[in-house]
This record gives structure tokens, C-alpha cells and sequence, in this order.
């Protein structure tokens, strides 16, 4: 899985050298893990962790980068993650509905007080909302995409708002990532909500991707972070979709720089489209290919 | 013996046949197209838990984008 491919990369880019990564490694997990297995995990993308790596991974990802917020309501998160993933679960809608309202008295019960716990939970309001933007627009049901859209852009700027007032007033330590999550979130809210048909130099993409400044702060997270591969793909996407032939050469590079693996545009991680499928990607494809990319990448 | 008795004797000693063939086949034993049947659903039910599995996402996973393969390339959310 791709977290756990990123897990490991911002582990590691602490510094630790294999053996001490081992090392660590064996003070959290239950059973030793080899080195094999974690660095095939490391190298490859498309790697599917055993339960075992994934569990070890994520409890020292969470000694090292511990989330700033509260137990309780990352633990909603993960209940949500878990309900909305289900499969034949027969009350599933109601009992998401249930969640929904739990959170929206607990949002109106909180505000206006700004916290950690707010955003959270603003957050995960949005996520409820969020999911279902593909659902209403593959299904024609276009007053409640609209709702849903409004519904998530609304709470993820909410969080967004929250956090960022946090961030100068409590002391726990905010990764820029966090906010850079939420700015996708939205992104993505917008994105969804559309037909491929209808993505490329769509206008209400165009300006939430100007004055969010988001390809820029996508730059910039991928200093931080350069092993992001997910975060240069969409960068390339969104490059794709508003025609920026710079940008394109830019974030292929970027991609490419994050794993090998990408110079092969059909390379394909599971459940996923490779970039030769899909169509956000088409125009980007032609630059990649008319200037030869990935023979000029690879001779690097 | 006319052809008429032959004809009857040869039916008599292929349904004998038959008959001893299949009281042979001890009861437990499933004939081919059943026995298929059961070992797909015997192999559907050892995958069941791994496709479960594989559909849960783990506790703050969503720590990178991943796409639906779904026609639509859509973006997943990030937690």
C-alpha cells in the first residue's frame, strides 16, 4: 500500500541506516521483520505490505511523526474508514447517517471554539460529505452532488481555518503536510464532482487551483517529502488538466525522481489507473512523449 | 440364441455394468461437475477473508492519494 511505501521513506529520511531502522523495528514489532521484506517495501510502490510490516510500520510512524490530534477522534476516523469500506453491510448508510449526526451536534455543540478536536472532527464531517461526490455523479444525482460538494468544501475549510489557528496557538508540533492534506481534500471535492469528460481547463478547477496557490505548495511539498510519488502525480494531473506544459516536464520529474518505476508511463500500482489510462493525464502524455521523457530521465 | 435375445443379453450386461460401476463410487465421493462445484466454493470461501481484508483500509492509511480504478480517475481523500 502506498502509505506504507511512504511510512517507510519519512521514517528512513531520518537518517537511519538499515540496521538501525531494523532495530527500531524490533523494539515495536511483535515478531522481527527482515530486512528483505522492508526493503522491497521501500523500493517498490506497488508493494502490498503484510499485516504484520504494515501494523510495525504504522505504530513507529506514529512514535516519530505523531498525529496531533486527539486519540478519541482519530479513533471516529479509523470507525468511519472502516464502515464506509465495508462490504454487505446492510444498515451501512443508516448507520453512516447515525455517525454523521453525532458529529454535526457535536460541531455545533464545540463552536465557535477552535481546536485540534473541532478540526478533527470538521474533518471528518467533510470525509462523510466527500465520499459520496462520486457516488451522485455517476448515478445523475445532481442536487445532492452539489449538496455533498458544498457540505465537504465547507467542513474542509473549516478544519483548514481550525488547524491554522492552532497552529499559533498550541504548542504540539503541526507538520505543513497536514494543511497541504486539506488542500487537496478540496481539490479533490472539486475534481470528483466532474465527469473526465469534463476536467480538462475546467473553470472552477482553474481558480481554486489559483487562489489556493496549490502548485506551488505542491512544489514545495515535495522538497520536503520528495518520495511522494501520489503528491507529483497529481501535481502532473492537474499540470495535465490546465495545459502547463512546464509544469508537466515538472512534475514527471518529480514522479519520476519519487520512484523509478514511473519512466514506464503504463507502470500501474493495484487499483489504480496508470497514467497511459487515464484521462487527465492525455495532454501531459503528449509532452512527456514528444520530448522524450522518459529516455532523457533514465539516462540520468 | 436369436438377435433379439442377444441384443437383450448385451443391455442386461451394460446396465450391469453400469449399476456395479457406480454402486463402486463410495458415497462421500461427488461426481466430477458437483465436485468442481464444491472446491470453487470451498476456494471462494478461503478468499473471502483476503478480499475483506484487502478492502479495510488500516487505521490513518489514507496518508497517500490513491486512485480508484473505477473509469474515472478520481482523487481518494487524505486523512
Amino acid at each position: 500500500m502506498p502509505s506504507t511505501y511512504n511510512k517507510i521513506h519519512r521514517l528512513k529520511s531520518q537518517g537511519w541506516t538499515w540496521p538501525e531502522f531494523l532495530a527500531e523495528l524490533e523494539q515495536v514489532a511483535a515478531h522481527s521483520i527482515d530486512e528483505k521484506t522492508l526493503y522491497s517495501n521501500f523500493r517498490l510502490p506497488h508493494r502490498k505490505p503484510n499485516k504484520l510490516l504494515e501494523e510495525t510500520i504504522n505504530q513507529l510512524h506514529e512514535k516519530y511523526f505523531p498525529s496531533p490530534f486527539p486519540k478519541e477522534v482519530e479513533g471516529l476516523i479509523t470507525l468511519y474508514n472502516h464502515l464506509a469500506s465495508a462490504k454487505n453491510y446492510r444498515t451501512q448508510e443508516e448507520d453512516i447517517e447515525l455517525l454523521k449526526r453525532f458529529v454535526l451536534a457535536e460541531l455545533q455543540h464545540e463552536s465557535p471554539l477552535y481546536d485540534l478536536r473541532y478540526s478533527r472532527l470538521a474533518w471528518l464531517a467533510a470525509n462523510i460529505a466527500f465520499d459520496r461526490i462520486s457516488y451522485c455523479r455517476d448515478n445523475g444525482l445532481l442536487e445532492q452532488l452539489a449538496e455533498n460538494q458544498k457540505s465537504a468544501l465547507q467542513w474542509f475549510q473549516q478544519a483548514k481555518q481550525a488547524i491554522t489557528h492552532c497552529q499559533q496557538t498550541v504548542e504540539i508540533k503541526i507538520e505543513p503536510f497536514v494543511i497541504y492534506k486539506l488542500t487537496q481534500n478540496m481539490l479533490a471535492s472539486y475534481l470528483n464532482a466532474l465527469p473526465s469528460s469534463n476536467r480538462l481547463d475546467n473553470n472552477d478547477l482553474k481558480s481554486f487551483i489559483d487562489s489556493s496557490d496549490y502548485i506551488s505548495e505542491t512544489k514545495h511539498m515535495l522538497e520536503l517529502e520528495p518520495f511522494q510519488w501520489g503528491i507529483a502525480r497529481n501535481g502532473l494531473r492537474f499540470s495535465s488538466l490546465l495545459k502547463n506544459a512546464y509544469d508537466c516536464e515538472y512534475f514527471y520529474r518529480a514522479l519520476v525522481t519519487a520512484n523509478k518505476h514511473f519512466l514506464d508511463i503504463d507502470y500501474q500500482l493495484p487499483g489504480a489507473l496508470s497514467i497511459a489510462e487515464s484521462d487527465d493525464f492525455h495532454w501531459a502524455l503528449d509532452i512527456i512523449r514528444n520530448r522524450n521523457l522518459p529516455v532523457i530521465l533514465e539516462q540520468l | 440364441m436369436n438377435i433379439k435375445q442377444g441384443f437383450i443379453a448385451l443391455l442386461t450386461a451394460l446396465i450391469f455394468v453400469l449399476a456395479s460401476g457406480c454402486s463402486s463410487v463410495p458415497p462421500e465421493s461427488l461426481a466430477p461437475i458437483a465436485k468442481q462445484k464444491k472446491e470453487q466454493a470451498q476456494e471462494a470461501v478461503q478468499e473471502q477473508p483476503k478480499s475483506q481484508e484487502s478492502l479495510n483500509p488500516s487505521p490513518s492509511i489514507m496518508d497517500g492519494m490513491e486512485e480508484r480504478k473505477n473509469g474515472s480517475d478520481d482523487m481518494e481523500r487524505l486523512d
